[in-house]
């Protein structure tokens, strides 16, 4: 096994264990409704980002789960620009047991190391 | 040792005039929501908050996964003074300039038609609709002098600034914000000095139909 597949095997052990960080993903959906389940990955939802330009901590939520580049066999999610579409969704809960329901907005895959990293949008009822 | 004998409590011109445009926004925008329904139509597309001198009003969008209201904040940025068309000892003519802050969230949603409503999109449709609520109620010709005429000379938009969302540090809101500074002409004034009563003349006359004199009292002491 080479160098990048250990890595890319070490890097979904860190993100699917649910003994340390790893949080089930209620469900991906995609544009066409079909869903996928039963992913583990890591997830954040902090209401606190840096700004870039000045390097300060300003008010916002950011979002975003990491996940494998194979749990999606190719396809992956991301940001829907028409709308005519629906858009890639993503459901988990935080730590209290709420479920909150996201759009994709930014996906940032690292086809090396194989993660697939979702910034997500809040999504609400029509 | 102060000379000052009154006391200073009542607000600046500058003061008067922001709460008065914000509470021009907030009597028309209740009204356009009243003529809205009135019209068969969704008076949430016509509503707004307003605030003063707010630092963060937009604190609300953090809180709540489904408030969506554009947000009105008047502040003053600053007030300048003309030497020329003032005096020294009274009345100085100033302009003041006030920011006029909207922020608007968008909410990427289904749409109900097999698609669905990007939440960027919604934000700035959100927000341009709002600026125009406030440019056009602002700019009425009943507001020319923003019902305080005697006090307001003239009021003018400088301009119309928008302020996209940064594009490398996405966040979960989609809040796209505008700013219109309106410039106000108008008074300031200042203590006076109490002048000490030296002297009290008064004179009385009754006069008589034709204008005749027929009674005279004169007060000299």
């Amino acid at each position: 096994m080479s160098l990048r597949d250990q890595a890319f095997t070490d890097f979904k052990d860190i993100i699917r264990n649910t003994g340390e960080w790893g949080f089930t993903i209620d469900k991906v959906v995609k544009p066409d409704g079909s869903e996928v389940t039963t992913l583990v990955g890591l997830t954040t939802d902090i209401s606190a980002a840096i700004d870039p330009d000045t390097g300060q901590i300003v008010s916002g939520r950011h979002i975003s789960v990491a996940l494998s580049i194979d749990d999606f066999g190719g396809e992956y999610p991301r940001n829907i620009h028409d709308s005519d579409e629906k858009p890639w969704r993503v459901s988990f809960k935080d730590v209290a047991g709420v479920v909150y329901e996201f759009k994709v907005e930014e996906t940032i895959p690292d086809r090396a190391i194989g993660s697939l990293v979702l910034i997500l949008e809040a999504y609400g009822a029509p | 040792m102060s000379k000052i004998t009154t006391l200073i409590d009542k607000e600046d011109s500058v003061e008067i005039v922001r709460n008065q445009i914000a509470a021009i926004l907030v009597a028309e925008r209740d009204n356009q929501k009243t003529l809205a329904t009135a019209a068969g139509k969704d008076p949430a597309l016509w509503d707004f908050n307003v605030y003063i001198e707010r630092a963060d009003p937009w604190s609300i969008y953090q809180n709540s996964e489904t408030e969506v209201t554009p947000i009105v904040n008047v502040w003053i940025d600053n007030e300048t003074f003309e030497g020329g068309a003032s005096n020294i000892a009274e009345r100085q003519t100033a302009n003041g300039r006030f920011n006029i802050d909207i922020y608007a969230r968008g909410l990427a949603k289904d749409d109900g038609n097999g698609g669905h409503t990007p939440g960027d999109l919604d934000a700035a449709l959100n927000m341009h609709r709002t600026i125009r609520l406030v440019r056009n109620i602002l700019m009425a010709a009943t507001y020319s002098y923003l019902d305080l005429r005697g006090l307001v000379g003239k009021r003018w938009p400088e301009s119309i600034s928008t302020f996209q969302p940064q594009q490398d540090n996405q966040q979960a809101q989609a809040v796209v914000a505008a700013r219109m500074p309106m410039s106000v002409r108008y008074n300031e004034f200042s203590p006076q000095v109490e002048g000490d009563t030296l002297e009290q003349i008064a004179a009385s006359i009754t006069l008589d139909p034709s204008g005749e004199v027929i009674q005279a009292t004169f007060d000299y002491t």
